[in-house]
């Protein structure tokens, strides 16, 4: 089958490259890309695929929910703490980025700032959605390229189009998730892949996308009197930014969006038979979360001075969501903290005299860490610690009981264990 | 009046017949059990009235409208609600969680906008309805407990009150009482009567519980490796021969 289907790969693009004309962009993209439409199709169109999953139980195969927030089994001194802290180290960070840091760090600290933004996206679709997205980069290069195309050829303000390549991007996730999250899971996830892969190699090479490879130079915005091409201008526009898809995130988990999708990861049977219709939500989800992606790569390719291809590689896009998955899907620290990381680690460890090389082997330990703590580091370790700090000081007291926990795991367990002292 | 009107469902799984041709109503307000061994078909027909599977043939009609192709949801928005043999909750959130999400879910108030603009917390309304569910099965010294940490018994009755916050018309239950002692499956018992003479809901019982069902059902249902061995009064079909055939075999 395999190999028939190669065969059959090799013959088509063989023939292609015989009959389409032979200088145009298309051409260039198409005969490379065409694997990844041929695994989209099958994805989308093999039977098997489908008849699999609904099997004589439609219960099996629903995966056991991930345990509850962190931040749900706090007690609230410890709440009022722990926002406290937040807010003097935020507040310190600013300060310090504004006015002690020299440009370089600057530049740095902003850069974590917008990719935080991006991946706020994938705490949209994995944390809230519980799908696994691997073309947030190409979302991303959505947003970014509507930028560039917009305000190279129309003229127009850079935050207008900021705003419309956003909703591009929410359009094209919503646009892609239609067929795509018919498969769920494992299939879905190449689904996304197949598509950046497609999109990488087809779209971008033409001129009224990607423009090359050279990329579409991105001017910085200018309100009214302030000029965002100050570098510190720009870090708070990058911190307001970040600020509003934050709220806007925590606003959709808290409210009917999030709720609903909360209990379409606990069980989608059971959602779907108190009237939550799960496709739509997923759908929703998936939108926001492009969404999302498309208005950080913006602020991306604001900040480069340009949209360039580079940096929305599929490639990249893999390593993001390995990223906020180690750190924390499920929570907004999670996806601002893996923006730090993504900046920051390298420079660490060249700032240490640690080959660059070196950055592989931490996201390959990085990737076996989510095999053990699927909610991520920051969930775990903040349960863990949060834990370990009221029983110190007697906040949550209580007894722990475990009666309900069927999980053998001791891990589990102990967050069973944290989960019900209150 | 006839609520759910199930014809001739038929269902295959590659090559094995799990239901042959199965007919069974359920009139308003009527507690009907249906009974089975093992593998007799029971939650495969669940399945088929709920919209977890689509029969190989056979049509569902609810209410006089054809429901054989509606999905899941839509019959839920439509009035039947179920709860799951093996229980299906919802992880990480909390008892009360579960009935303000089944509630939001019914009354269909919520949406992306009224999240935005900070109106999608759970109303006065909305609390005090599920505050009802709460004290109705006595559930409210669990309410602020995350899920995990409450037992099968307790569990059983988040799903049985989850289903009642969308108000149905016909309720299926597979199986309420399993993983319940004597007493708790009584009391199990007692709760179905209760909702099903105060609230008027139809209830289709899916029971191994030989006991529950002789005391509370009206109507009962046998099913035997997917087809209908006997139906009629729970008097008459537990005194019916091929019942208890099916049941213990040829020994007695």
């Amino acid at each position: 089958m395999a190999f028939a289907g190669g065969l059959l790969l090799g013959t088509t693009q063989a023939v292609l490259s015989g009959y389409l004309p032979l200088n145009s962009v298309f051409t260039a993209g198409v005969r490379p890309a065409l694997p990844f439409f041929a695994l989209f199709a099958l994805l989308l169109f093999w039977p098997l695929l489908r008849r699999g999953r609904e099997a004589a139980d439609p219960l099996a195969g629903v995966d056991p929910p991930p345990p509850g927030l962190a931040a749900r089994t706090r007690s609230r001194t410890m709440t009022l703490a722990i926002r406290i802290l937040g807010i003097c180290v935020g507040v310190g960070f600013v300060l310090v980025s504004l006015f002690g840091l020299d440009s370089f760090w600057l530049l740095l600290m902003t850069q974590a700032l917008v990719f935080a933004t991006i991946f706020l996206s994938i705490t949209v679709i994995t944390g809230m959605g519980g799908q696994v997205s691997l073309c947030q980069a190409t979302f991303a290069a959505v947003g970014a390229f509507t930028t560039g195309q917009l305000v190279e050829r129309f003229g127009m303000s850079v935050l207008l189009t900021m705003v419309i390549g956003a909703a591009l991007a929410a359009a094209v996730g919503a646009v892609l998730a239609l067929p795509a999250l018919r498969l769920g899971g494992v299939y879905l996830a190449l689904a996304t892949l197949a598509f950046a892969l497609a999109f990488e190699s087809v779209l971008l090479p033409l001129d009224w996308v990607g423009a090359g490879t050279s990329g579409l130079p991105v001017p910085r915005p200018v309100v009214g009197p302030i000029d965002f091409a100050d570098e510190r201008a720009f870090f708070l526009l990058c911190l307001v930014v970040l600020g509003l898809v934050a709220t806007f995130v925590t606003l959709l988990r808290r409210g009917t969006t999030g709720r609903f999708l909360d209990a379409i990861r606990g069980s989608e049977p059971a959602a779907a038979s108190i009237g939550i219709n799960p496709f739509r939500s997923k759908v929703v989800a998936f939108a926001v979360s492009a969404g999302i992606a498309g208005l950080g790569g913006s602020l991306l390719a604001m900040l480069q001075g340009q949209a360039n291809p580079l940096s929305f590689a599929t490639f990249f896009g893999l390593f993001w969501v390995v990223i906020v998955s180690t750190l924390g899907t499920r929570t907004i620290e999670g996806a601002v903290y893996a923006g730090f990381a993504l900046v920051l680690v390298p420079e660490i460890l060249e700032g240490i005299g640690v080959p660059a090389s070196f950055n592989f082997v931490l996201f390959g330990l990085g990737a076996l860490t989510y095999a053990r703590h699927t909610e991520g580091i920051v969930e775990f370790q903040s349960r863990r610690i949060v834990g370990a700090i009221d029983r110190l000081f007697g906040f949550g007291g209580g007894e722990a009981d475990t009666s309900g926990g069927n999980q053998e795991d001791d891990l589990v367990a102990s967050d069973v264990e944290a989960a019900v002292n209150p | 009046m006839t609520l759910l009107d199930a014809r001739s469902i038929t269902m295959r799984f590659s090559g094995i017949i799990a239901l042959d041709d199965v007919s069974i109503t359920v009139d308003s307000g009527e507690l009907v059990g249906l009974i089975g061994p093992n593998g007799a078909g029971k939650t495969t027909f669940f399945n088929c009235i709920s919209g977890l599977l689509r029969p190989t043939s056979g049509r569902v009609v609810f209410q006089g409208t054809d429901i054989t192709r509606m999905p899941v949801y839509g019959r839920a928005r439509k009035g039947i609600a179920r709860t799951f043999q093996r229980t299906e909750l919802f992880g990480g959130m909390t008892v009360r969680d579960h009935f303000l999400v089944a509630e939001r879910a019914h009354n269909r108030r919520g949406g992306l906008l009224k999240d935005v603009l900070n109106r999608g917390a759970p109303d006065a309304d909305e609390t005090r309805r599920a505050n009802s569910t709460l004290e109705l099965l006595d559930l409210t010294g669990d309410a602020d407990r995350p899920i995990e940490a409450l037992s099968l018994g307790r569990g059983r009755l988040v799903e049985l009150g989850r289903a009642l916050m969308t108000e149905p018309a016909l309720l299926l239950l597979d199986e309420p009482s399993s993983g319940l002692d004597t007493q708790e499956t009584h009391e199990m018992g007692e709760l179905l009567r209760h909702v099903q003479r105060e609230k008027g809901t139809a209830i289709l019982l899916v029971e191994h519980d030989v006991e529950m069902v002789r005391r509370f059902t009206d109507r009962l249902y046998v099913l035997d490796f997917g087809t209908l061995i006997a139906s009629g009064s729970t008097e008459s079909v537990m005194h019916d021969a091929d019942v208890q055939k099916a049941y213990f075999g040829d020994l007695v």
